[in-house]
């Protein structure tokens, strides 16, 4: 039995929920609760000695790393050919966007997690100012390479007719910006059309497990919209 | 004044050795042997250690390539031919046969699947694939921490010639670098198992790629060197297993560190003259 340790809030833990669900792979999601520490627990850091999510086990072998995960499960599944191709040059390609999502991509966690959650849900000291300005240019960064050069040709990314692993890893990483303030998602997606375009095929293509592995981010951006309003009504 | 002049001196040699050297647009040939066409072109600098990774894969396992050299020191992976290239402007990025591909993880990958090499490189069996992967995925934000370190530490003012950058910078890229080089000493060498990377037999491309990052901190200076790698002696013991074991290769590869690591020594040494 697969059991994926991780929990839906954090992007590259949906990646691997999605992609089993898309491929209708069996699995169990123990849940780590992040913002009680539950991933520095001892059990948890026998599976994954640098304690972070996701990571999986199956049938006794341990794997973290979210890349890593989708590439052995597509290929440990049989899945279609389309999600982590097996010709060489195709998969490359798919790897060099896993890679770049690593150095690029990943700011815009940083970003919303410094920004949105770390005080408010962690209950950590804020985040220095230049840190998060830095988070955010990354981001904006990223996401014009995501918007000129990766979504050029749809639908999927670099013009595939179907989705891979990096449109999974990629798009759910994107998604998180559901927790920023309206008007900053309105700024940051606004102007990009390709990548709303391609959230929606994802969306529509996955139904209904892409919007089912999102419930815990509405659920979480709700929780904040409140948060917002009932600051701003005692401010009043 | 005698000891200024002959930094000085020593400064200008060299800046001389830097500037011998080919820009990218045009080439410079592979020790290796090529029969009929060289169809795999490198493009970077061996200064950066992922250009060296691919460098050594390829001199390993005498793959015939050409290296066109994009100089660092002069930025020349910043000028717009370099950029029709690769936009984003990193390197090293590879042509083969029309084929352009950057991200030096997804290159040692592709040479290892395209060129069939033996499996140690990057093994089919599905599990022990999972392990290198594993390995090249931390690389990014973990290891690959210590080309960042190295980089801002010394490399920006000692060959870019540019004011120090904030103290900030500096130290978090130390920190990532220092908490990952203890998980690759605590966790990821098992020398009871094997001699390479998680207790492995034979080399993979996880071990060349982690092995130039480690090298990158010849450009500290040696009480710096000393110290990081004295405190870790599972990892020296490794290093210098995969040196070994690619030998003459590794060696090659490096080759061009050591006139940049005197240039960049003496841009050091003129600076706390010209302080004091």
């Amino acid at each position: 039995m697969l059991t994926l340790y991780g929990s839906l809030r954090s992007q590259p833990t949906r990646a691997v929920a999605l992609f089993c669900l898309a491929n209708s792979i069996e699995y169990q999601l123990h849940f780590i609760d992040l913002s009680k520490k539950e991933h520095k627990h001892p059990g948890f850091l026998a599976i994954n000695p640098r304690g972070l999510v996701p990571a999986i086990t199956d049938d006794g072998f341990n794997l973290a790393e979210s890349a890593t995960i989708l590439r052995y499960l597509a290929v440990t599944r049989s899945v279609p050919d389309h999600w982590y191709p097996a010709d060489a040059k195709r998969r490359a390609r798919i790897d060099a966007l896993l890679d770049w999502y690593h150095t690029n991509l990943r700011q815009t966690a940083r970003y919303v997690f410094t920004k949105e959650l770390q005080e408010t849900v962690f209950r950590l000291p804020p985040a220095k100012k230049e840190e998060v300005e830095s988070y955010k240019r990354n981001m904006i960064a990223a996401m014009d390479t995501l918007e000129r050069e990766f979504l050029t040709e749809g639908p999927f990314l670099l013009g595939a007719s179907k989705p891979s692993i990096a449109d999974l890893l990629l798009a759910c990483e994107v998604t998180q910006t559901q927790l920023l303030k309206k008007p900053d998602l309105e700024a940051l997606l606004g102007p990009r059309p390709k990548i709303r375009q391609w959230l929606e095929t994802l969306e529509s293509n996955l139904a209904p497990h892409f919007s089912t592995v999102h419930s815990a981010v509405r659920k979480t951006a709700e929780f904040l919209e409140k948060k917002r309003n009932s600051k701003l009504q005692s401010a009043l | 004044m005698g000891l200024l002049r002959q930094v000085k001196d020593k400064l200008n040699a060299g800046e001389e050795v830097l500037s011998n050297k080919a820009r990218f647009t045009q080439s410079k040939v592979s020790s290796v042997d090529s029969v009929g066409m060289m169809a795999l072109t490198v493009y970077g600098d061996t200064l950066s250690q992922p250009t060296r990774a691919v460098v050594l894969l390829c001199l390993a396992n005498k793959i015939p390539y050409e290296l066109k050299v994009a100089d660092f020191t002069k930025k020349e992976h910043k000028l717009p031919e370099f950029k029709e290239l690769n936009p984003r402007s990193e390197v090293p990025v590879i042509d083969d046969g029309g084929f352009i591909l950057a991200e030096s993880t997804t290159i040692l990958r592709y040479i290892a699947s395209s060129r069939h090499l033996s499996d140690h490189w990057y093994p089919t069996e599905v599990k022990s694939r999972a392990r290198v992967d594993y390995l090249l995925d931390w690389y990014h934000s973990n290891i690959h921490q210590t080309a960042e370190y190295v980089f801002q530490k010394e490399l920006v003012t000692n060959l870019w010639k540019e004011p120090i950058p904030p103290e900030e910078i500096i130290k978090a890229a130390e920190q990532r670098m220092i908490a990952s080089m203890d998980l690759v000493e605590g966790c990821f060498l098992k020398p009871e198992k094997g001699p390479f990377l998680l207790g492995a037999s034979e080399p993979s491309i996880a071990d060349i790629i982690f092995a130039c990052e480690y090298t990158q901190t010849r450009f500290l200076v040696h009480p710096e060197q000393e110290k990081l790698m004295h405190e870790r002696p599972k990892t020296m013991k490794w290093l210098d297993t995969v040196e070994k074991r690619l030998a003459p290769y590794f060696g090659e590869a490096h080759k061009t560190l050591p006139d940049l690591i005197m240039a960049a020594e003496f841009h050091r040494a003129s600076l706390r003259i010209t302080e004091s």
